[in-house]
């Protein structure tokens, strides 16, 4: 295993939102620095788990981060610019992300445990936030259904699945958006969003909060007139396009997969920033 | 028409060009960079107008449409006598650019 990055986290319990953390980041790409290395401890005091996998990330750090609160431990995996894996109590994967943004404060530091021998997510930070937001929306949306049901809701198929036999019919590696999230607790308006994410070939791989195939079927088939556009004025490949409303909006953008958004435009927001057409 | 009401848009800063089109994808007057024909212009004009009907069954009623390229963007609205298009620079003015195109197209639909 490579050396382990020079990082060190504490986050606040009592003083910050959920998931908000201080974080002393490398002062250098991690990748490249041994552990012995010197380099800055920073205090970030407002800083997030999600600013942490956005640096891992950015960095292509290789390296595992233990995190640590009152509510439990786990652990992270990065490399090569993607976070490979995640573990936290029974959890593994998109799961373990999002029960370790849900905690309040504790800390972060680096570790060396045994590098797992399968990757369990292998997504950059982009849409690993995106998606772990989602999960964490409908996390919330299920324990307030529970909350309300309690007599029925045994025999009631749950919506959307969200074991982890149900991720692993998804790819894993398909992410990469070009877009980066900057705090995946910051994004409500993005929990709200439908989303949809088609291949390239047109099959449907996802699709979230309440999105229908018709907007996949917009989504693929916007992406490939606009490559039209692109073709036909000789400008490139169409990176990104939205279509706004009076009051919602629609934003198609091609990473290895294509995603298409749909939502009210204070939703669209940010998306629309980070693809650069906000 | 003439494309002479499109002069104000090339005073935007990032502004490389601009052309007015029906939503039949004829073009109606064009102030683009001498390397496009119109037969390409119309070409993309007719993609575009088929970008907004396609769009139109997500999202009813799509007035603005904006399209981001390595190096550069196309901005499209919607308005009583089909598209005005525009073509930047990955790097513009977007407030002078929404509020100059609205101009435009004023004297565009002006009798």
């Amino acid at each position: 295993m490579a050396a382990s990055p020079d990082v060190t986290a504490v986050f606040d319990a009592d003083a910050a939102p959920a998931g908000a953390m201080e974080l002393a980041a490398p002062a250098e790409p991690a990748a490249l620095a041994p552990a012995s290395a010197p380099g800055f401890a920073v205090r970030l005091p407002r800083a997030q788990l999600g600013d942490l996998i956005q640096i891992n990330c950015l960095n292509r750090i290789r390296g595992a981060f233990r995190v640590s609160s009152s509510q439990g431990e786990g652990h992270l995996f990065f490399e090569g610019g993607l976070l490979v894996h995640a573990a936290c109590g029974e959890q593994t994967g998109l799961d373990a992300v999002v029960s370790m943004l849900g905690w309040r404060g504790g800390t972060i530091e680096p570790c060396e445990p045994a590098w797992p021998a399968q990757s369990s997510i292998g997504m950059g930070a982009d849409a690993l936030l995106l998606h772990a937001a989602q999960r964490l929306d409908e996390r919330m949306r299920d324990a307030s259904q529970r909350d309300s049901t309690t007599k029925v809701v045994r025999r009631v198929p749950h919506p959307e699945p969200s074991e982890p036999e149900a991720e692993l019919t998804l790819p894993r590696r398909s992410e990469q958006s070009g877009i980066a999230l900057r705090s995946p607790l910051g994004l409500d308006g993005l929990a709200r969003l439908e989303v949809t994410r088609v291949a390239s070939d047109g099959k449907i791989e996802r699709m979230k909060a309440g999105a229908s195939t018709d907007l996949a079927d917009t989504a693929f088939y916007c992406q490939r007139l606009a490559a039209l556009v692109g073709d036909g004025l000789g400008i490139g490949p169409c990176r990104a396009l939205a279509c706004e409303g009076a009051t919602e909006g629609l934003v198609v953008f091609q990473g290895r997969s294509i995603i298409g958004a749909r939502g009210q435009l204070e939703d669209l927001k940010f998306v629309l920033a980070k693809v650069g057409l906000g | 028409m003439s494309a002479a009401a499109l002069d104000p848009l090339r005073h935007v800063s990032g502004v490389l060009g601009s052309f007015t089109c029906a939503d039949t994808g004829q073009v109606l007057a064009a102030d683009m960079p001498a390397r496009y024909t119109t037969a390409e212009l119309e070409s993309t004009a007719a993609r575009l107008s088929n970008l907004f009907q396609t769009i139109d069954e997500a999202l009813p009623e799509g007035r603005s449409l904006k399209l981001a390229f390595a190096e550069h963007q196309l901005w499209v609205r919607r308005f009583e006598l089909g598209l005005l298009c525009v073509l930047t620079a990955a790097d513009f003015d977007r407030q002078m650019l929404a509020l100059t195109s609205r101009l435009v197209i004023r004297r565009l639909v002006a009798p």
